[in-house]
């Protein structure tokens, strides 16, 4: 069995053992060294990795993600590589994950709790809907605790809710340790149908919530025997992932997902630590791509009660956009694409220590000077979202990008390889190309064109909408200067923009405390009238005209 | 060639290249008022033009709106110099079959790669979206078409493009009729994993492997 003897910046060297032939990423995957976006396809250049002793020939596509000398060097990308024997690899620093966006905007519940308890001569019962479900012997009634689950395609954030007070007492969150079988939904729903891969995904959430489950019960006073109820908001293939049930029907159109309406399970069916009468509640969906932790969304901010017109928008590589107006709910996906996330961005990386979160540019003795903010005071290394976006909005700002997103003539402008590109730090090598631009184009194009087709069905204008709402971990990041000077959302829009953070969470405690919000939330997901762009007809002249840089 | 036709030629190509969409009909139909060729209109007015755009392209000087509108301007061109070509026009011209796989409703870049290839002089057979293995094959028998272009945006669907390359390899086809691919998921490893004759980034790149490949099959 072949070792591979890992050297990796700031940690001892390890080895890991692999079967002769097996894929360089998925051995390294395997033991969570590494993480790529595209799920080791050879398509993010994100797996790179240096095999100093006899690297094999460089493939073609590698010439997109190395320059000569580091090829010569032995970089290459891990995904396009199989082990055959004894091989030494080193892997770049290790970028740590930024602060997971845990809270988000909420509202009191209302209505009749899903559980309470009752101490009577005999023990303790505890009881759901009115009905006798578990006695607990002795005096058990001041315990009374639920989890309110999200789980993101990237992020699983869980919270300890007292469900008397409805009280949150302590929060955990982690990585999805599905990342590891690529970073969006479809290349998990691929991976889940390959022989055992659905199984390998639930089997990795399911960990995933078992670590933070003890977590909280080590960080409070619940014990698992106190903990009856568990509710889940999440997209729609994590919730098909997490319940085992095959999600290939969203994988291809008509987009059809195999569960329907609101789910329940046993705690115990799952393996999660928790009461014997504990049941897991996740939220139902509206549609294959506007899942549960959209309709989440909706109910912690009362889009559905509200006299407000309410845009609200997740944005992802798949953005989700619901229209509030006069009792009517819009909803659709747009499918922005990785490049918000730094995927098929020549410097691009996750938001983690070295990346450029904020790029200003201003004025020194006449020239124009690009002032980075990088995460942890580091070197920059490389560009996350935020900074990206921040560095497009100041070069439009300044019109050396274009209205249709070119870059026009500017000593920051310089060409090399017959390309554009401009460089934003020298000694790091960090630049800003082109055909980077262009990707933020295709993800805004898909972005504004969803509000565009939201308001074109509710019938109104920017200046109609009273509040923009933006939830979710990546949206957090975004200042409402880049949002709209990288023209993702319309001008008229910026000063409405609030940020209401994880509303997914919210609406996970909602339902955990009452089961009228239960009633609620699935009325909601009934109600909103799902568009599918792809299939409207002259959508395509829509998205190709917000793929624009200009103003409304 | 009369310096009049010259001219007229070049501002068919200008108009194209320019997204002067408005103004080529106008040009084209002053064209073929003067009695010039429709067939030379179209290879050396508008489809220059639109190469040019691709050209532009493929230097990150255009992207998808701009190669979108000088399309406008070279279909609304060809809508004037069309009627006027000879009834056996198109014989000859090489056959591509091209569409989006099974599964997947994403179109825009298949659609792109359809017009760079109309530019570059190929009969092309759209046969749409979300179109089965089976169909790419049987189009392509029936009209002879060398080349069979597939596209997808969707990870879960790339395994439809396997399908057609088994399909053809089945029935013997797969050294005449050449398999091109391409889309946000697949790359050259995955051409090169199930057998596809090529991977294109872009549709300038997609349109120059196509002649590429047609040109060697008539050295042949």
């Amino acid at each position: 069995m072949p070792k591979i003897t890992l050297s990796i910046p700031g940690r001892p060297p390890q080895s890991v053992d692999c079967a002769a032939g097996e894929n360089l990423y998925r051995a390294l995957a395997a033991h969570h060294l590494m993480d790529a976006p595209c799920g080791g396809m050879g398509k993010c250049g994100k797996c790179r990795v240096r095999l100093p002793e006899a690297p094999p020939s460089p493939l073609a596509e590698e010439a997109h993600f190395f320059t000569a000398e580091e090829l010569a060097a032995g970089w290459r990308l891990a995904c396009l590589h199989t082990v055959e024997c004894d091989t030494a690899a080193e892997l770049p620093a290790q970028e740590a994950v930024g602060d997971i966006v845990s809270s988000g905007l909420t509202r009191p519940a209302e209505g009749q709790p899903v559980v309470c308890k009752e101490r009577t001569a005999h023990g303790t019962f505890l009881l759901r809907g009115g009905e006798k479900v578990l006695t607990e012997p002795g005096d058990t009634a001041a315990r009374l605790y639920g989890v309110a689950v999200d789980i993101g395609t990237t992020t699983v954030v869980a919270a300890l809710i007292d469900l008397y007070t409805g009280q949150e007492l302590a929060s955990a969150s982690c990585i999805n340790s599905q990342s590891v079988y690529g970073q969006d939904v479809m290349s998990r729903i691929q991976h889940a149908g390959r022989p055992g891969g659905g199984a390998e995904l639930q089997k990795a959430v399911l960990n995933d919530l078992r670590a933070l489950l003890a977590h909280l019960y080590t960080h409070s006073e619940a014990g698992p025997d106190d903990v009856y109820e568990i509710a889940v908001a999440a997209n729609n293939t994590m919730i098909h992932l997490l319940l085992g049930a095959d999600p290939s029907g969203m994988g291809r159109t008509p987009y059809r997902p195999a569960l329907c309406g609101p789910q329940t399970r046993t705690a115990a069916e799952l393996g999660l630590p928790a009461s014997p009468a504990c049941l897991v509640f996740c939220l139902p969906a509206v549609s294959a791509f506007v899942g549960g932790d959209i309709t989440a969304g909706v109910l912690a901010c009362g889009l559905d009660r509200t006299d407000k017109t309410v845009l609200f928008i997740d944005i992802g590589t798949n953005g989700e956009i619901v229209l509030s107006r006069g009792g009517s709910l819009f909803a659709c996906s747009c499918a922005a694409g990785p490049a918000l996330e730094g995927m098929n961005i020549r410097c691009g990386m996750r938001a983690a220590a070295g990346a450029v979160e904020d790029v200003q540019l201003s004025e020194r003795d006449g020239t124009l000077v690009p002032a980075l903010s990088v995460i942890g005071q580091s070197a920059p290394r490389g560009l996350c979202g935020s900074g990206l976006l921040a560095a497009i909005a100041q070069l439009r700002a300044r019109q050396i990008i274009q209205p249709n997103g070119r870059l026009g003539a500017h000593p920051l402008v310089e060409i090399a390889g017959g390309k554009k590109r401009v460089v934003l730090d020298a000694p790091s090598g960090l630049v800003l190309t082109q055909n980077d631009i262009r990707q933020v184009q295709l993800a805004k194009g898909a972005l504004l064109s969803g509000i565009r087709t939201m308001m074109r069905f509710a019938g109104i204008g920017p200046p109609d909408i009273d509040e923009m709402l933006v939830a979710g971990q990546f949206g957090a990041h975004l200042k409402v200067g880049s949002l709209v000077g990288a023209g993702i959302i319309p001008a008229a829009l910026g000063p409405a923009v609030r940020y209401v953070g994880n509303t997914s969470k919210s609406g996970a405690e909602l339902c955990l405390l009452s089961r009228d919000e239960r009633r609620r939330a699935e009325e909601i997901a009934g109600r909103v009238r799902y568009v599918e762009l792809s299939a409207l007809d002259g959508y395509e002249k829509v998205f190709v005209q917000s793929m624009r840089f200009e103003e409304e | 060639m009369s310096a009049d036709k010259e001219k007229l030629l070049a501002e068919l190509d200008r108009c194209v290249v320019e997204m002067d969409d408005e103004t080529v009909a106008g040009v084209a139909q002053e064209y073929v008022d003067n009695g010039f060729d429709a067939y030379d209109g179209i290879v050396n007015g508008l489809s220059k033009g639109m190469e040019k755009a691709g050209e532009l392209y493929e230097q990150e000087e255009y992207f998808v709106p701009e190669l979108l509108i000088c399309s406008d301007a070279m279909y609304n061109g060809l809508d004037v110099l069309r009627p006027h070509l000879p009834k056996d026009a198109g014989h000859g011209s090489a056959a591509v079959v091209i569409g989006v796989v099974q599964g997947d409703t994403h179109d825009i870049g298949k659609n792109l790669v359809k017009i760079m290839l109309e530019a570059a002089g190929f009969q092309v057979y759209d046969l749409g979206r979300d179109v089965e293995p089976r169909a790419f094959v049987d189009k392509a028998k029936e009209v002879g078409a060398s080349i069979i272009c597939l596209s997808t945006l969707m990870t879960t669907t790339m395994h439809n493009m396997k399908t057609v390359v088994d399909l053809l390899r089945e029935e013997g086809l797969q050294d005449k009729i050449k398999v091109m691919i391409g889309g946000g998921p697949v790359s050259q490893a995955y051409a090169a994993q199930i057998g596809a004759d090529a991977y294109t980034t872009d549709a300038a790149a997609a349109a120059g492997w196509a002649k590429a490949a047609a040109a060697e099959e008539q050295n042949q």
